[in-house]
């Protein structure tokens, strides 16, 4: 037997999400832990986390090799607890879930996270599988619990079928690469597809593209994005929000991990096939966000096209590409979180057509002005941050020599101008044709997105400190 | 019986499964296709663990096989839970006439 023990002290934040984990399922039977503040508890984990991944340093593979420990998963999994803290400040400030089962929910969420962070460290096939998983299973389950929309059920539904067509098809393609390769091992897998004689046959792309695809499931690109509108629209918007960002991010971590380990005579191919993956996602995401009338089924159309774009720094297959995608993750996390936030305030109740937004700019001046913010800088204008990362995606892509890729991708940003500018135009210009109840909003929404927005406009000035970190992210290091 | 039955077998399970899941119109039925996708990769798996043993660990096939299984099992545990509370809704599990939302 191997001692497994002693490598519990290189992933500390995993082990304490463990024990969250735990404590979140087992505490609700016991009646003296259940009135303690189950939000402020869960808020203090990812704190804590937060903590313990930043005091970690150098790189090491442990769990026989099958999870790596480096700068890149550290720095992931602190943008992980970051979302899941906002999450849970949006869940307290929202009444479309039962606030009886929040302990469920965090346990849920904990679990989430702790895939999130496995599937960020991932070197193995195996490791890959249950990382996907963790965070599958219960997001199928989050997704059902709007209390005030009996149709999240049935969006949950489609969900997991989705999921576990793709779960099925990405073990498929695991078993062809076992079988050509005899290893589960990223870096020896690519050796071994490499070295196998028939290299660039069907049956090796065909093992990659299966492979892929469960992590392609997980970042909602095509042609795995049918479950995303559902989900999105019926999902209580704090989740939505939570699904929009992390798990997606989590998603193109594996991806980069998984394809850092290629061979150069594999870069062309490879490149091809993500380029391609890349333009389909952003054009078909754009095209039918342009016809939605529902602000959630909106963002989620517009999340599909941002990870086309975040595509395209992977595409480009080197350090510099996996740099940007990191520089942009901040940033798209702060619109999409800004600007989910921003719709729970402004739908009235459960309203979320865009038709219901007229003009609200006079009742919430601050609210409005911080989602156009928002709105903007997910369409990718100047000053604001989004056109510093979406500068940045162009610049690799160009430098590599992609140009049919740089200039879809540039057609697209064109084409999202419109959906993002139809509901600032709703919001601003348009007048309200019946007058509606007052917007209830306390303090901490407007607090929230004006904070976002200002850090947009911020970053979008000055983006040093970003690119700073973005310094920080190497594989092994 | 070599290792090219075996993956032949497999390669007729995952088609069936694929087929089912694309034309069968009962939530349930499309599960059972996805079950027997899952079921045609633990297969094989398991063929190629035998025939061409990996040279590290002999191991790794049967093992990936093994968690296929806990893998169908979990999402066969969530999947039915949730056809289950739709039906409490909807009255209905049919991948049809679940069309409530669109766009």
């Amino acid at each position: 037997m191997v001692n497994t023990l002693p490598y519990l002290s290189f992933i500390p934040a995993h082990v304490l999400m463990g024990f969250a984990i735990l404590f979140f399922f087992l505490a609700k039977a016991v009646p003296f832990l259940r009135r303690l503040p189950a939000s402020l508890i869960f808020f203090l984990v990812m704190a804590g986390a937060f903590w313990l991944e930043t005091m970690g340093s150098g790189s090491k593979a442990v769990f026989f090799d099958m999870i790596q420990v480096d700068s890149y998963s550290r720095l992931y999994n602190q943008i992980f607890f970051i979302a899941i803290a906002v999450t849970i400040l949006m869940m307290v400030n929202n009444d479309e879930i039962n606030e009886e089962i929040n302990w469920e929910i965090y346990g849920l969420l904990a679990t989430v996270c702790l895939g999130m962070m496995l599937m960020t460290s991932a070197t193995n096939l195996l490791m890959t599988v249950v990382a996907i998983e963790l965070v599958s299973i219960p997001s199928y389950v989050l997704v059902a619990l709007n209390r005030k929309l009996p149709v999240s059920k049935e969006a949950s539904l489609k969900y997991v079928l989705f999921g576990s067509f793709a779960a099925g098809i990405m073990v498929y393609g695991m078993s062809l690469i076992f079988g050509l390769t005899g290893t589960l091992d990223f870096a020896g897998l690519w050796k071994g597809l490499g070295a196998y004689s028939s290299a660039g046959t069907a049956i090796y792309f065909l093992a990659i593209l299966m492979t892929i695809s469960g992590m392609v499931f997980k970042i909602a690109a095509v042609p795995f994005h049918f479950w995303c509108p559902d989900a999105y629209q019926a999902a209580p918007t704090p989740i939505t929000a939570f699904l929009s960002t992390a798990p997606k991010v989590a998603g193109l971590a594996l991806l980069m991990r998984f394809f850092s380990y290629h061979l150069t005579i594999q870069k062309a191919d490879l490149t091809l096939i993500l380029s391609i993956l890349a333009m389909a996602t952003m054009t078909i995401g754009n095209l039918a966000a342009l016809r939605q009338s529902d602000i959630k089924r909106m963002l989620a159309y517009s999340s599909i096209s941002h990870a086309g774009f975040l595509l395209m720094g992977i595409a480009v297959l080197n350090a510099t590409g996996r740099g940007v995608v990191f520089f942009y993750i901040p940033i798209y996390l702060l619109m999409n979180l800004g600007a989910f936030m921003a719709v729970i305030y402004l739908s009235q109740g459960d309203r979320f057509d865009i038709a219901s937004y007229a003009g609200m700019v006079k009742k919430k001046p601050l609210l409005v002005v911080g989602f156009t913010v928002c709105l903007f800088s997910l369409a990718g204008l100047p000053p604001f941050a989004g056109f510093i990362g979406k500068f940045y995606l162009f610049k690799v892509v160009i430098e590599e020599g992609l140009y049919l890729l740089a200039v879809v991708a540039a057609v697209n940003s064109v084409i999202s101008l419109f959906y993002y500018i139809g509901v600032i135009k709703v919001m601003i210009i348009d007048t309200e044709d019946r007058p509606s109840k007052d917007v209830q909003a306390g303090g901490f929404p407007v607090v929230f997105v004006t904070a976002c927005a200002i850090s947009i406009v911020f970053f979008g000035l000055y983006w040093v400190p970003l690119l700073n970190w973005a310094d920080k992210v190497r594989l092994l290091f | 019986m070599g290792l090219t039955g075996f993956l032949t077998v497999s390669a007729v399970l995952f088609t069936l499964g694929l087929v089912i899941f694309i034309s069968r119109k009962n939530t349930i039925a499309i599960l059972m296709g996805v079950e027997l996708m899952l079921n045609a990769a633990a297969l094989n798996f398991v063929a190629f663990a035998r025939f061409t043993p990996s040279q590290a660990s002999q191991l790794d096939g049967q093992i990936f096989a093994v968690f296929i299984i806990l893998l169908a099992a979990a999402e066969a545990v969530v999947a039915l839970a949730i056809a289950l509370s739709v039906y409490k809704n909807l009255h209905q599990i049919g991948a049809d006439k679940l069309a409530s939302l669109k766009g």
